[in-house]
């Protein structure tokens, strides 16, 4: 369970301050996929990274299954407990998909069993990857065969964890609905908790919990009611 | 997947980058090849040189500074300025030391002999026609000089070395041979024991063996008179202990002039304290007498030099860098210094262009390869930014980096090393060939002659060809290493300014940037 605490974060703009989170707090259950919505300019970007540990909140607590996230911790915390997928994939572009695959496995502190390359052939295979493609330069595959395998990067560090950011925005449609169908795999077969931040009306639909970011808070929103709200 | 598999990785699938990288490696360690062979050569030179001088260190006054000091001084001040000798404890200490092989601490005195005859001077004839002489036609007449003995006992006729230390060069070399009984003991030096070690050939001439007895004057009656009483005792009766086979003999040239005392078989090995404290009784009652006069004192009769021949040639510097700390500024510890100098300049100023060329080059590398790793980060950023979001430490990525720019810079000086060897050989024997010919022209400008040291001198003559044979830049293992490490160094400092860099990155500044 991922829980934030009267989260406070923003950021001076000229002479004038602009807060993102205002005492904004929130709880995400296990095995779930959310989805965050939000107006442009809203935030979520910057919430993504703070719940991903990539910064830390100004003031506030972050606290996962019963342990605070402090700003010591944030290494430990991004190698052992969470996974990130990103826009633009950020595969590391020297690597084959599978070298890119097993960095995670290498870095994390989790068990990870000895045959990584294997797993690492299982998880790029579970995500649509075959293996002729997993060994290919990253610079040799499309779009979507690069997010998947950043998907499978995410995954691969046995995390429970996993943050998108607007994982499908550069992908066509046929590619997105692939994507959901994992996410959604992640959370309803193996119990990971998904939270993506997203654009995509397809995708906020297919997740379990929709929540939109608005004036430094976050919503639980019911899907049709908030729909027509926002 | 460690960091150091990313950065082979890295480096194998960046073929260009890492070329290019290679290449900027192998022009400077190129240069600082050169540089490292041309500094080493010289230097193992220089070492070479001074294996081949005989491992001689006089311990003297350097007249000349004092000369030019004296000229200074004026009245009392100049009549009061003696020159300083050895010290006696630090010379002690010099002997103790077992890199010593042999020492000539003493010091020498006409004397008269007593009752015995010196061995005559065979003086030869004065040739009117040299050119018969050149081609051995002239009958070469022999003249004896008597030794004054009794029946001349103004004119001294013995000399009387008084020894500080039995450990003598002469003998050491081999130029002097035992040939009976034995050299004194530094107990009996030390305690003014009456005993003596004479030549063999003034033994012969008196019938004299080990064990006999010999007698030597300190002065003629005539100075005795003036000195002090003449009832006093002036005649030191010395037990011969030894008796030496020496094959010195004094040159034609030499014997010309020569008085008897200054035949090599007329010297007396005696110790010098003995002659020290007969001389200062003698001293002490003419000072009575007249005592205006100086007061003679034990410090007056200290040797003014001491010659030390080491075992090792290699061991000179140090040895004179150990005992040559705070000494008084007119005395010197001299290894043939100024031959050494002029042999070793053309390699010194070899050395100081080859050393600023690797200062200038490395400098230059540090800046260069700084640049390049900065502006290669610029572009690394996303990369870096991953590697942080999946929890790897800033050090592990800092230390990706440095293997990267590591590898390449030792593969580039690996590949330095061969060219960089050929290089160094010819640009350093031409480089040399040309200080070596300025050297001489200015040693020919300035009337400089190689002169070889006087021939009773322990220094010998080193020729500068002897020493351009001896210098042979390349490269070896010492230099190997030295590369290597300041390659090291380098690719250090190199990749302290990116480092610093990453350690300031965001991973969320780089990331989210991009979206």
């Amino acid at each position: 369970m991922l829980k934030l605490i009267n989260l406070n974060y923003g950021y001076t703009d000229g002479a004038s301050r602009r807060s993102i989170l205002q005492d904004c707090s929130y709880t995400f259950e296990d095995g779930r996929f959310y989805t965050i919505l939000g107006p442009s300019g809203s935030g979520k970007t910057t919430l993504l990274s703070i719940l991903a540990g990539l910064d830390s909140a100004e003031s506030g607590e972050l606290w996962y299954n019963d342990t605070p996230i402090t700003s010591a911790q944030l290494y430990h915390y991004r190698r052992n407990q969470i996974g990130i997928v990103f826009q633009q994939y950020n595969l590391i572009n020297y690597l084959t998909g599978i070298e890119n695959v097993e960095l995670a496995m290498t870095e994390t502190d989790n068990a990870v069993p000895k045959n990584r390359r294997e797993i690492a052939y299982a998880l790029l295979e579970k995500v649509g990857i075959v293996q002729s493609k997993a060994n290919r330069p990253i610079s040799k595959l499309s779009g979507g065969e690069q997010q998947r395998i950043a998907i499978a990067r995410a995954l691969a560090a046995n995390v429970d964890l996993i943050f998108a950011d607007e994982p499908t925005g550069n992908l066509d449609t046929a590619t997105e609905q692939e994507i959901i169908r994992i996410f959604k795999q992640l959370a309803e077969e193996f119990g990971k908790t998904v939270i993506v931040v997203t654009h995509s009306e397809t995708v906020s639909q297919f997740s379990d919990e929709r929540v939109l970011l608005a004036e430094g808070q976050l919503h639980r929103m019911n899907p049709k009611k908030e729909e027509a709200k926002v | 997947m460690n960091f150091m598999q990313r950065a082979l990785r890295h480096l194998t699938r960046s073929k260009t980058k890492s070329l290019l990288l290679t290449l900027t490696f192998f022009l400077i360690a190129n240069f600082v090849v050169v540089g490292f062979s041309i500094s080493s050569a010289a230097a193992q030179a220089k070492t070479e040189t001074r294996r081949k001088m005989n491992p001689v260190i006089a311990f003297q006054v350097d007249f000349d500074a004092w000369y030019e000091k004296y000229m200074q001084l004026e009245g009392d001040e100049r009549k009061n300025f003696t020159s300083p000798k050895p010290d006696p404890e630090r010379v002690r200490k010099m002997l103790a030391d077992s890199r010593v092989k042999a020492a000539d601490w003493m010091r020498s005195t006409v004397g008269y002999a007593d009752g015995f005859e010196p061995v005559p001077i065979q003086r030869p004839a004065s040739n009117e026609d040299d050119e018969d002489a050149l081609f051995g036609t002239s009958v070469v007449m022999s003249e004896t000089i008597s030794g004054s003995g009794q029946q001349n006992s103004q004119t001294p006729d013995m000399t009387m070395l008084g020894v500080m230390a039995p450990q003598l060069t002469k003998l050491a070399d081999g130029t002097w041979k035992l040939a009976s009984g034995r050299m004194l003991t530094q107990e009996e030096i030390d305690n003014g024991s009456a005993v003596a070690v004479i030549d063999k050939r003034l033994a012969e001439a008196n019938n004299l063996n080990v064990g006999d007895f010999l007698k030597l004057k300190l002065y003629s009656d005539d100075e005795m008179k003036a000195i002090a009483d003449p009832q006093n005792n002036n005649v030191l009766d010395l037990e011969i202990v030894g008796i030496l086979e020496s094959g010195e003999e004094l040159s034609n040239d030499e014997l010309q002039w020569a008085s008897t005392y200054s035949n090599p078989a007329n010297q007396v090995i005696i110790p010098q304290p003995l002659y020290m404290q007969r001389d200062l009784e003698l001293m002490a009652q003419f000072h009575q007498a007249n005592p205006k006069a100086q007061e003679t004192t034990p410090e007056d009769y200290n040797p003014s030099s001491a010659i030390f021949v080491l075992n090792d040639p290699l061991e000179v510097d140090a040895f004179r860098e150990q005992y040559g700390q705070s000494m008084d500024e007119f005395l010197v510890m001299d290894a043939n210094d100024e031959m050494y100098q002029r042999l070793s300049k053309p390699l010194d100023t070899l050395t100081v262009f080859s050393d600023l060329i690797v200062a200038v080059v490395l400098i230059n590398a540090v800046v260069i390869i700084s640049l390049v790793s900065a502006l290669t980060l610029k572009t690394r950023e996303t990369e870096i930014g991953v590697l942080l979001s999946i929890g790897v430490s800033k050090v592990k990525i800092v230390a990706q980096l440095f293997s990267e720019v590591l590898i390449t810079a030792m593969l580039g000086f690996i590949l330095a090393c061969a060219t960089g060897s050929m290089i160094a050989g010819r640009v350093g024997e031409q480089a040399l060939a040309m200080q070596v010919q300025e050297n001489q022209n200015n040693s020919a400008q300035s009337g400089f002659i190689y002169s070889s040291a006087s021939s009773d001198s322990l220094f010998n003559e080193v020729s500068q060809e002897e020493v351009t044979a001896s210098y042979h830049a390349g490269v070896n293992a010492v230099i190997l290493i030295q590369i290597f490490l300041l390659g090291i160094g380098v690719v250090f400092v190199s990749t302290l300014i990116p480092s610093l860099m990453v350690l300031r990155f965001n991973p969320k500044k780089i990331l989210m940037s991009q979206n």
